[in-house]
Parts: structure tokens; sequence; C-alpha cells
């Protein structure tokens, strides 16, 4: 599955560096290599069964049980 | 140019890895169940579940040189039966015995062995409504007996007996809507607080060298036990209270004569009456409309007073049969006609009242019958051929 | 930050309003056990209800002409806190797109293809909608017409089937139910489908329209919409009764019980290929308004570099943000409609009312006014 992982994420950046590396901005590559990392983190950890807290039940249930707001 | 044209090559390959090939069902790798049957066992917790399968190639292929049903190893349907504690559990270990995958999709009937409906369904229609295979309209009738025995019984005019035995249900459900069931309706019917259920019973007959299967009478549920059975006239005097027969005959039989007559159209009217939330009246007010096709033996009567008296007979026939049916479930405490629903959806106030006391005030209603019978026609000819008035 | 060209018509706005809300008539499996057999009048209630709340939107569109949300927010709040809500819209945007991506693979997943790992079906719907959005949002739009024609045609087509087994008497008794039911279902439906309209204000400056009709054009796209999602329940109501709070997927349920004369049976492909046409261009609409409100938040030229790695980040993201579908009915019935409620309507009010007070429509004006003049 891991390997799968690689080989997904190397074609991702096979198919996107060249039109980065043409566009010559810097801001464009940091976002780009930030949304790159958290997403190749998230599927790691994802893959690696490494339960990942997703923000949404994190919020729900903080307005569940902290705020007392529900049905 | 160049790119275009990589670009639809990839697109075509694409095209040919998303045919989903992950579920892969061809026709040799599946074996197609047209009916199942669910029988108790000695074990009481424990269910007999057998399935029909119909073999895709033997319907097929060998179609030109059928002999009748076939028999033995001609058959174009096979049995299978697996033991198990519930549904999915049998249908699981069916599994381990069968080269082929199970396909539902194109199951044609449900059949629960008289036994195991004594005992409760609910369970084991949880499972047939949850997998995502079965399907709503399958029609289910109620075996009086086995079950297996039902599914096994080879018909002389269908090679799937399963066929046979869904097309028998909607023959017989053009005589009333309310003589077929299917999962939906006995669903929704058990979700309803005080409704019962009906269901066709279906039996084998014995006949000198074949046998038969023959559709008669209903099986009355209270949730999802069975409790009773009202037979053929019963199941024609629930069908007229609700207002929902047509496509039969109702048999006048007299000292002057006897006469057939077939029943174009009926309609009920329900009114119940509160007394102040003392007990329940409720007056019916059916309407039937008939066309004459047979009379057999008058004599010496004028087709005025003939038809009066026909008139007369079948009031008094309807009323047999509405009250005989409704004794009967009162004495069950079945409230088949949905009378419970109809007060619910159109007197929600008394509703709120009477519901927690139903089970006490069903067997007490007062059913006042209020029948108008009118017949329309006569068939080709007015008088029967030996009738006064005609003779020269 | 570049000037995008107005190249969506009036007509493909009004449509694409319709195809948005009509998508998540699919979802009525979160509000239809709660409100039972009075489903039909909820939409109803909730439609009439939402109104002033979709004023709001057409206010601030009408203030803000040729500004998306983003950069309405950049105005109102001040740079660092209108980057911060902007950051909070953005996340609302993203959890969108994962949800109802979830839905579909959940969908395809169970019901159709059974073996099919979930995984490869959102992976390659996903990357299907990548390229939708890569290639521009009018591709999407544009489509928005043929949609809501095509499942208007099968909705009738489906009324006039089923019509045999449906039964008025299952509408009965109306409003019997604890108020507190019909609330939270009215609550349900106002943020699940109607409350999502909010990405429309990210994709304003794209629309060729003139400030004085939006409305024109807003507002009959939200109602059809509302109509027939109220048909759809209803059609549903009429068929299986009580059995409607059951059902995981009561339209498809609905649509199996179809059958022409023995021929014609199977009908509940049909809901399939429907939601899946649906799904397409709603998932596709929520990417590309995540993908302009990351472009803007982070001051870029374009968005289109960054699809893929987003795409990644959904695709898990949807997988992770639930352990079960239970847990999300629960959620999606008891706590969404209040954190939702505050993203789809309290936000835009509230900037609404501080771009007001700071007499922020009226200066847009002089400055374009001004603009006029000089030109």
């Amino acid at each position: 599955m891991i390997l799968i992982l690689i080989i997904g994420f190397s074609a991702m950046l096979l198919i996107d560096l060249p039109r980065l590396i043409k566009a010559k901005q810097l801001r464009l590559f940091i976002v780009y290599g930030g949304i790159y990392v958290t997403a190749f983190t998230l599927w790691l950890l994802f893959l690696l069964r490494i339960p990942v807290v997703s923000p949404f039940t994190l919020l729900s249930d903080f307005f569940k049980h902290v705020l007392n707001i529900s049905y | 140019m160049k790119l275009s044209r990589l670009l639809l090559c990839i697109i075509i390959i694409m095209v040919f890895l998303c045919t989903g090939c992950y579920d892969i069902r061809e026709l040799e790798s599946i074996a197609i169940v047209t009916g199942i049957a669910v029988d108790s066992t000695q074990h009481p917790n424990m269910i007999k579940f057998s399935v029909q399968i119909a073999k895709a190639e033997a319907i097929a292929g060998k179609g030109g040189g059928e002999k009748g049903g076939g028999s033995g190893q001609n058959s174009p349907v096979m049995m299978m039966d697996a033991t198990a504690y519930d549904l999915e559990d049998a249908l699981h270990s069916l599994r381990h015995d069968n080269s082929r995958e199970l396909f539902l999709h194109h199951n044609q009937v449900v059949i629960f062995g008289k036994a195991l409906a004594k005992q409760g369904i609910g369970s084991y229609l949880d499972a047939l409504l949850r997998g995502h295979e079965s399907r709503l309209e399958v029609p289910f009738v109620v075996a009086d007996g086995d079950a297996k025995e039902i599914l096994e019984t080879e018909l002389e005019l269908e090679k799937i007996s399963a066929v046979g035995i869904q097309r028998m249900i909607r023959h017989k459900a053009e005589i009333s809507k309310l003589f077929g069931t299917n999962m939906l309706l006995f669903a929704a019917k058990m979700m309803e607080n005080t409704a019962s259920s009906v269901a066709p019973i279906i039996k084998v007959m014995d006949e000198e060298k074949t046998k038969r299967l023959s559709l008669t009478g209903l099986a009355v549920f209270k949730d999802d036990k069975m409790v009773g059975e009202l037979n053929e006239p019963q199941s024609r005097g629930f069908a007229w209270l609700m207002g929902k027969i047509k496509a039969s005959t109702i048999t006048i039989d007299t000292k002057k004569g006897k006469a057939e007559l077939e029943i174009i159209s009926s309609s009920s009217k329900i009114k119940p009456n509160f007394n102040d939330g003392q007990k329940l009246d409720i007056k019916a007010e059916i309407e039937g409309f008939f066309d004459i096709t047979e009379l057999r033996g008058y004599e010496n009567i004028e087709m005025e007073e003939l038809l009066d008296l026909l008139v007369r007979m079948t009031k008094q026939e309807i009323q047999k049969l509405i009250m005989s049916c409704f004794k009967t479930c009162q004495n069950l405490n079945t409230d088949i006609f949905s009378f419970g629903e109809y007060i619910r959806r159109h007197h929600p106030n008394q509703w709120e009242k009477l519901r927690p006391r139903w089970d006490d005030i069903f067997p007490a209603i007062n059913l006042s019958l209020e029948i108008d019978v009118t017949i329309e026609d006569t068939g080709k000819i007015s008088l029967p051929p030996n009738l006064k008035g005609e003779k020269a | 930050m570049k000037t995008q060209k107005a190249s969506i018509t009036p007509l493909q706005f009004m449509f694409s309003i319709t195809c948005f809300l009509r998508s998540s008539s699919l979802l009525s499996s979160f509000f239809a056990p709660i409100s039972k057999t009075d489903s039909w009048l909820v939409v109803l209630i909730a439609s009439v209800v939402c109104l002033p709340f979709l004023w709001a939107f057409i206010m601030l569109m009408k203030a803000f002409p040729g500004k998306n949300l983003i950069e309405i927010n950049d105005a109102v709040f001040g740079r660092i806190a209108g980057k911060i809500i902007s950051a909070i819209y953005l996340w609302f945007f993203l959890t969108l797109t994962s949800l109802n991506l979830r839905d579909l693979g959940g969908f395809v997943g169970k019901s159709i293809m059974l073996k099919t790992p979930q995984i490869v079906i959102i992976t390659v719907f996903i990357l299907l909608c990548a390229w939708a959005v890569s290639l521009g949002l009018d591709i999407v739009t544009r489509y928005s017409v043929v949609f809501v024609i095509l499942s208007s045609i099968i909705l009738v087509v489906t009324i006039a089937a089923t019509s045999n087994h449906m039964r008025l008497s299952n509408f009965l008794p109306i409003l019997r139910q604890p108020m507190k039911n019909i609330i939270q279902s009215t609550n349900i439906v106002s943020t699940i489908p109607f409350g999502e309209l909010v990405i429309f204000l990210m994709i304003m400056p794209q629309v060729n329209i003139k400030p004085k009709k939006l409305g024109r054009y807003f507002l009959p796209g939200f109602f059809l919409g509302a109509f027939l999602i109220t048909l759809v329940v209803a059609r549903d109501i009429a068929i299986l009764g009580n059995t409607i709070t059951i059902f995981a997927q009561p339209s498809f349920e609905t649509l199996r019980m179809v059958s022409f004369f023995e021929v014609l049976t199977h009908m509940e492909i049909l809901f399939a290929i429907l939601l899946i046409i649906l799904f397409f261009f709603k998932i596709s609409l929520l990417f590309y308004v995540s993908m302009l409100a990351m472009s803007y938040l982070f001051r870029l030229d374009s968005y289109k570099p960054l699809i893929l790695p987003s795409a990644a980040i959904i695709v898990v993201y949807s997988l992770i943000i639930f352990k079960s579908k239970t847990k999300h009915l629960e959620v999606g019935r008891e706590t969404a409609p209040f954190m939702w409620f505050i993203f789809e309507f309290l936000l835009p009010l509230l900037t609404l009312i501080i771009a007001y007070i700071r007499k922020l429509p009226q200066k847009e004006k002089d400055a374009r006014s001004k603009e006029a003049a000089s030109a």
C-alpha cells in the first residue's frame, strides 16, 4: 500500500513540477510544498492505521459536550 | 496535435480501466436465486433456509428438447438448503457449498413455513429488508406446512416454479389487491402500532399423479406472529369490507334457483362513531356493482322480480361474508382492516384517546353495514332461454 | 491576484443553484427519520425560513460586485481578521467537499460496487472532478442546465411509473408530531442543502450579471431547487409511507418499486446514474470553490497548480472524517445544523452588518464611479 502511495505522490510531483518551475514564484512553491507535505503525512498516517482525529468530529464533539448545543 | 492525440489514447485506456473490474459478475459465476423458503426446525432457534436456483443454461440451451416440466437432471431449477440461526448466517453457509455466488436480485417469492410464521418472522424480515440485494416488491406467502415442499413442487406450466408462484399470486391479487403482500407493505403494517397484516396461504394439493399448488385463504398476523387463518369466504369478506374486490363471483343459492354474479367493482367507506370515547361504532358503507354471468333453474319468475331477488340475496351474502370475517378477526384481536390506522389519520384527536385501550376496544367494536348492490349488466342474453315469457 | 473573466451567463448561474440543490435531494435520509411523513412540509417551511439569509447573501453580492467572499472578508474585517475568517471558510469548503465525496463513495460502494474498495471509487471520482476544475468553472456550470432538465425528466417519469404504488393517505395525519421534530428537521434542511448556497458568494465575480438583476436569477433558481426536493420527498412518502424512516436511501428504494409490465424493472439504476451525475456537479463546484479560496488566501496567481495535492488531502480527509456512517448521521442530525448555521448564516450576516456599519458599499460605489468617470 505504501508503495502505491509513493508512486502516486511521485506521479503528482512529476506532473506538477515542470509547471511550478516554469512559474518561478517562490510563494507558489512554498504553498504547494506545504500542501504536498500535509497530504503526504496524512496519507502516511492513514495507511499506517494511526488514528487521525478529524477536526470535524472534534468540532462536533466540542459543540455537543462543551457548549451543550445539540438536539 | 500530438498532445491531444496522446490525451485521447490515455482517455481510451482509462475507460477500459474504469469498468469496475473489482465487481465483475459474469453469468457463469453467479447462481440466480429465484425463490426463498424459510422453515422452522426442531431446534428452537434455528431455521432451515432453502433457495431455489435457476440454472441459466438449462433454461436457455436445452429448451428445444424439453418434455413438459422435466425431472431430475433436466430440471431447470435446483434446490439448496442450509440450517442456521438466522437468514444472513444461512446465506453465508450456502456459500460454502456453492461454486457460484448467490445472486438475489431476481428473487421472485419468499415463502415462510406455517410453524415458523407462528413463531414470528420479524427478525427474518429485518434481514430481508437490510440486505442490499433484496427487493421490496417481492411477494411473500405462508405455506400450509413446510415451505420447502412448496418450492420443490414442479409446476406444469412454468419451468421455474418460483416464477409460477409469483404469477399465481399476482393473478390472485387481481381479485383483490389485499390478497398479495410484499415486503414493503408488510413492513409498513408492522410499523403501524395497531394494524395487523395478512399474507396469502399456499398449499400443496395432492392429485392423482401430480401435485398442484393452490392459494387459498389468508394468514392473519399480529405484529410478526401468525395467529390465525381466514378461509376463502372470509378472505372475500375482508376484501369486501375494505372495498377492494373485483373480478370474482358471488354464488347465490335460493330455493328458486341459483345464480352466479360477477363483481365488477366495489367500494367501501368507513364512518366511525365515537360515542364520546365509549364503545366504538363503525358503520361501513359498501357498494358493489355486478354482472350476471349464470342463471340456473329459475322458472316462473319475471325479470324485475328476479333482479330484486338477486339484489336481496347478494346483500345477504356479502353481509354474511363480512361479518364472518370480522367476527374471526375480533376473536383474534387483529385489526387487519386498519381501522386504527384510519382513525389515526383522519381523526387524530380521537385516536389519542383510543390508542392506549385499542386492544380492548377492537374486540368490542360494533360493526354495522349498509350495503348497496347494483346489477349492471346481464351479459349477452337477458332472460335464460327457459324462462317464462319467451315460450310461445 | 488576477481578475477573473465574467464568463458565466445568468441562466447558467440560476441553473447551477438549482442543480446544486437537486444534488442534495439524495440526502433525505438526514431529516426523513425525524420529521417522518411531514418531511415534504418541512422542506417547504425551510425554504421560507431561509429567505432572510438568502437575502443577506444577495445583499452581500450586490454590495461588493466583482468581489468574491475572500475579498469581501478582507475589505470588511481588515487584512488580518479577514484572512482568519477566510481561513475558517476554507476549512468549511474543504470539509463540505470531503463529506459529499464520502457520501458518494459510501453509496456507490455499498449499493453498486460492493467489492471495490471505497478508496478507489473516491480517488477516481476526485480525479475526474480535478480535471474538470482545472479546465475552469464554466465547464461545470455549463452542464448545470442539462443536468437539471435531465433529472427533472427522470423525476417526472418515476412519479408516473410509481403512481400505482402511491397512497395519498400516507401523508396523513399532517403535523401531529412534537414541534421539536419539525424544528429540528427544518434546521437540518436549511443548513444542509440550502445554507450551502453560501459558496456561490465565492464565484460571483465570474458571473456576468448586473447587480440589480441578481435577485431575479438567484431566487427562482433557489425556489426551483427547493420545489424539486419537495417533489422527491413527497414522492418517497407517498410510496414508502411510514417506512421512509428506516431506509438509508429512500429514493433508491422507491425506484426499486418501479416495474413496467414485468419488463422494465430494476429502475434503481437510474437513481444511481443520476446521483453520480449530480454529485459530480456538486463536488466539482465545491472543489473549485475550495481551490479558489486557497489561491486567494495565499495570494497566488492561479489555483491550478494546487489541484492535485489538494485532491490528495480531500481524499484522505473524506476517509478519516468519520469513523462510521452512524456517527455521520448522528452528527448530521444533532450538531451539524448548529455548526453550519454559524458558517452559512451568522458569519455572512455579520459580514453584511459590519460592512454597512463601515459604510463600505458606499465607498465601493464611489470608487467605481470614480473609475468609470476617469475611464
